[in-house]
């Protein structure tokens, strides 16, 4: 059932129009092919295209991959996800939390694969992938400093001594027992953002590294908290700390607090850019010493010494 | 059972329906005889697209009673009523790009493909010439005859019963149609009618006078006359019809429907 | 002109697919890698002719999808997720995701991802469809509306559910709604994938001369012997069933559903019979060029959702196809 009949006034192609469908085509030609990816170029191949240390390892988690750059293992890592900016840019990218490169991931031939497991779990394909290549695929949560001594279990078993060094102080300090807060603890809360406000409640690393540092979290609910401003001033705090990924956020959360309605009972405010606190990272563990430093800051409008961690 | 040519093509009893509390039809009655131009007419809201639907068998609606007999069978199955009539409705829509001849090609769909009964079709309406132009393109009027073509070539078989006794049913076929397709309307109406019946509703009464062989006149959802169209359409009546005064008239035009009359489509 | 319609679909198809199969990652000799043409081993064109086949697939069953659902409400603007499928599919999701989470279960233990998605797609179809139903059969406006609200309920419920999970684990419920085209498929999801491509093909070519004459008004296409009701409740459950496998299988990909069909239309015309195919076509056409397309783009951060490719190419494409409408008067 052909029609055979042509349809009246067939629209022409214009030259114009050929011309820019032209020139479309060959650019997207050359994107393709005409130069290569990666940033690299034939003539100017870097050194760290050399040799490896094994064991070859990738990463699917930038918590991860933060926590394996803080030991000095960012050579080992061959493969990355997209947000992974503590090691080069030059690493391939092989997937993210969620999803997988097959291609890629088989290309960059790691011995060991991390990955943070979603709650719907790793997916039975990458699974799959990782038997096949003889990939040992090592899943971690990092939500509490439990998890954080998992990793550093994990981290000792795959690098052997060469990782031993670095992490010998940090999992010292994960070994500590939990200390009993004292009863005259100093409350605090840790606001992480502002409108709404975003608090730090029970049950993650940051509580817990807030209660070894002696204090008290006046936050009851588990998890991260959104909170009103009725219900913070009815925390009666007596220091809020502010953890920000920048120092403009960090004077604009000092800011918000400062002016809620305290009824007099204002609690000392600090804030501070401190992002790699805001990964559930060995990083993180590593810069515990700021939370103590917060906890006994002097209130201040842009709430940091000059000796702040973490310039990037 | 199959139909006489004495045997009226439709014939309905005692349709009663209901929205609800409202009675649309209240107990109409009619035949339609082979060989008839029926002319439903009334004032707006009388009830007569409604029956028309009724008659074309396409109104199911729970408030609904009295008897639909098409070539004799209340109960038809559906693919045999669709060799006996067809319904082409006031606006026709098309919300597909097709050509003229493609609209027309649908009617088909239920009693086989045949493109001549296309082509007859086109040409009982005078469009020949534009069939393959896209539907769209087209003026009101020559929709409207695309429309009826589609249910003329739906019609044109040879193999029922009845011969090729369709019923077309039209509701009000000549709304805003200029004067020319009027009659190129009219015309093929009446080849239809030759072989079988139409039956149409009209909103105004001339017109109806000028074609109609039967009529029936409604008010409020009743048939308040029926019979031959010359002592139906009368004054009378007419007036009771639409609670005003109806005159007979010289002063108004109609086109003109004699034959000899030259018409370009 | 309908020969060389599809003509010119079977040829994107194949330079689509060829593209995504001879083009990839290859690692150079000092062990960088970069895009290059061509295939190492037998592995590597198994894996890229399965994706290229998978990605086909689904565009067929998203074409077909998109057709059935437009001539369903005679609206061209309606998608596969026009009635709601997206948002009660991941509000199925959701729910697994966040009951696994408070029950300290693993997500696999309702089913998974896949057996919410489908449960709330199926959901969002029956209450839609009962919330459309009327006299003569479902009313497309009544049918849009009730897809409109259900999907802004459904989606509401997603973020109540957001609440129940920590702050870190939300973005795992609303990932999925990005969409994302497995790159290798299990048997199932393939075979199934397969099915639903064709049996929607099958089922709406066998009644395309119906579709055709549904085309007009109600009463003529009853009057021509089609039962407009059967044939609306047909076309719901294939374009509904079609959305929801889509949707357990890659989650929410849009436009193209949506630009498939526009296509189809433009390049063999508005005949059911070549429609039906040529839209199917035309989506495979789509996703398997996004598909190949999004090899070839590399901004550093990874491949790029295929999803946003889809809506970058539709996107532009839906405007040129809106804009030969309007001067062309149709």
């Amino acid at each position: 059932m052909i029609d055979a009949t042509d349809k009246p006034a067939k629209r022409r192609v214009s030259p114009l129009q050929q011309a820019i469908g032209l020139t479309l085509s060959l650019a997207l030609i050359w994107a393709i092919f005409g130069r290569d990816h990666e940033g690299q170029t034939p003539a100017s191949a870097p050194a760290t295209a050399a040799v490896v240390p094994a064991p070859r390892v990738a990463s699917l988690s930038p918590a991860i991959t933060d926590s394996l750059a803080e030991l000095g293992l960012a050579a080992h890592v061959v493969g990355r996800s997209g947000f992974c900016r503590s090691v080069p840019a030059t690493v391939p990218v092989v997937g993210d939390l969620r999803s997988f490169d097959a291609e890629r991931l088989a290309l960059a031939k790691p011995d060991v694969l991390f990955v943070q497991p979603p709650i719907a779990g790793v997916d039975p394909a990458l699974r799959e992938l990782c038997t096949q290549k003889s990939i040992e695929l090592v899943e971690r949560r990092l939500d509490t400093l439990d998890d954080m001594r998992g990793l550093t279990a994990d981290i000792t078993r795959v690098f052997g001594a060469e990782a031993a060094e670095k992490l010998a102080p940090i999992a010292a300090f994960l070994a500590e027992p939990a200390p009993q807060t004292a009863s005259d603890a100093q409350r605090v809360v840790i606001v992480v953002s502002v409108d709404p406000i975003l608090a730090v409640g029970r049950g993650n690393y940051l509580d817990e590294l807030l209660a070894r540092a002696g204090a008290a979290n006046a936050v009851d609910a588990k998890g991260w908290v959104e909170l009103s401003v009725e219900s913070l001033v009815a925390l009666k705090p007596a220091r809020v700390i502010g953890i920000s990924e920048t120092r403009a956020r960090a004077l604009e959360v000092a800011n918000f607090l400062e002016v809620l309605p305290w009824n007099g009972a204002a609690p000392v405010v600090v804030a501070d850019a401190l992002p790699e606190l805001l990964t559930p990272s060995l990083r993180a563990i590593a810069r515990r010493g700021e939370v103590t430093r917060l906890l006994s800051a002097a209130s201040s409008d842009s709430g940091s010494s000059a000796a702040t961690g973490a310039a990037r | 059972m199959s139909a006489t040519s004495a045997e009226p093509l439709i014939s309905a009893r005692n349709i009663v329906l209901s929205y609800g509390a409202v009675r649309a039809l209240d107990g109409v009655s009619l035949e339609v005889p082979r060989g008839a131009i029926l002319a439903i007419v009334g004032p707006n809201g009388c009830g007569k697209s409604t029956l028309l639907r009724v008659l074309a068998k396409l109104a199911d609606g729970a408030g609904r009673s009295g008897e639909v007999a098409i070539a004799g069978e209340v109960a038809g199955d559906p693919s045999s009523l669709t060799k006996l009539r067809a319904f082409v409705p006031q606006r026709p829509e098309v919300s597909a790009d097709f050509t003229a001849r493609e609209v027309v090609r649908l009617g088909r769909h239920a009693v086989g493909a045949n493109e001549a009964a296309v082509a007859r079709a086109l040409d009982a309406v005078g469009l020949a010439a534009r069939a393959d132009l896209p539907f769209h393109t087209l003026s009101g009027g020559e929709r409207q005859r695309v429309s009826i073509a589609r249910a003329l070539a739906q019609l044109d078989n040879t193999d029922t019963r009845a011969g090729s006794a369709g019923v077309l049913l039209l509701d009000e076929p000549f709304s805003g149609i200029d004067p020319a397709e009027v009659v190129r309307i009219v015309q093929a109406l009446r080849a239809r009618a030759t072989h079988g019946a139409v039956v149409l509703s009209l909103h105004e009464p001339g017109l109806a006078r000028a074609i109609a062989t039967h009529a029936l006149v409604m008010r409020a959802g009743k048939a308040i006359a029926s019979g031959p169209a010359a002592t139906t359409l009368t004054a009378e009546i007419l007036t009771a019809a639409y609670g005003h005064p109806m005159v007979e008239s010289s002063a108004w035009l109609v086109p003109s429907l004699s034959a000899g009359g030259s018409i370009r489509s | 002109m309908t020969q060389r319609g599809f003509i010119v679909l079977v040829f994107v198809i194949a330079l689509a697919a060829a593209l995504r199969v001879a083009i990839g990652p290859a690692a150079a000799a000092d062990g960088s890698v970069h895009l290059a043409l061509g295939v190492a081993n037998g592995e590597i064109l198994a894996l890229r002719t399965n994706a290229a086949l998978s990605a086909g697939l689904l565009g067929c069953v998203l074409g077909l999808s998109g057709l059935a659902l437009q001539v369903l409400l005679r609206n061209p603007l309606a998608s596969p997720f026009v009635l709601g499928i997206s948002s009660g599919a991941g509000f199925g999701v959701a729910l697994v995701l966040s009951l696994a989470y408070t029950l300290s279960l693993p997500a696999m233990a309702f089913g998974g991802e896949v057996a919410g998605a489908v449960a709330g797609a199926l959901a969002t179809l029956a209450i839609v469809a009962w919330l459309g139903r009327a006299r003569e059969g479902s009313d497309p406006t009544t049918l849009v509306l009730a897809g409109v609200i259900v999907g802004a309920i459904f989606s509401a419920g997603t973020m109540l559910l957001e609440q129940l999970v920590p702050h870190g684990l939300r973005g795992d419920l609303l990932s999925w709604m990005a969409g994302r085209l497995p790159e290798i498929p299990s048997r199932a999801a393939f075979w199934t994938l397969a099915c639903a491509a064709a049996g929607g093909w099958i089922t709406l070519t066998a009644c395309a001369g119906a579709l055709d004459v549904a085309c007009l008004s109600d009463d003529e296409a009853r009057s021509s012997g089609v039962d407009v009701r059967r044939l609306r409740a047909m076309l719901f459950v294939v374009g509904g069933t079609l959305a929801a496998v889509a949707v357990a299988y890659a989650g929410p990909i849009g436009f193209v559903g949506l630009v498939g069909p526009h296509i189809a239309r433009r390049l063999v015309g508005p005949r059911h019979a070549a429609l039906v195919p040529a839209s199917a076509l035309a989506g495979a056409a789509l996703l398997v060029g996004a598909d190949a397309a999004r090899q070839a783009i590399d901004l550093g951060t990874g491949r790029l959702p295929v999803g946003v490719v889809t809506a970058l190419a539709g996107g532009p494409a839906f405007l040129w196809l809106l804009r030969n409408r309007a001067r062309s008067g149709a």
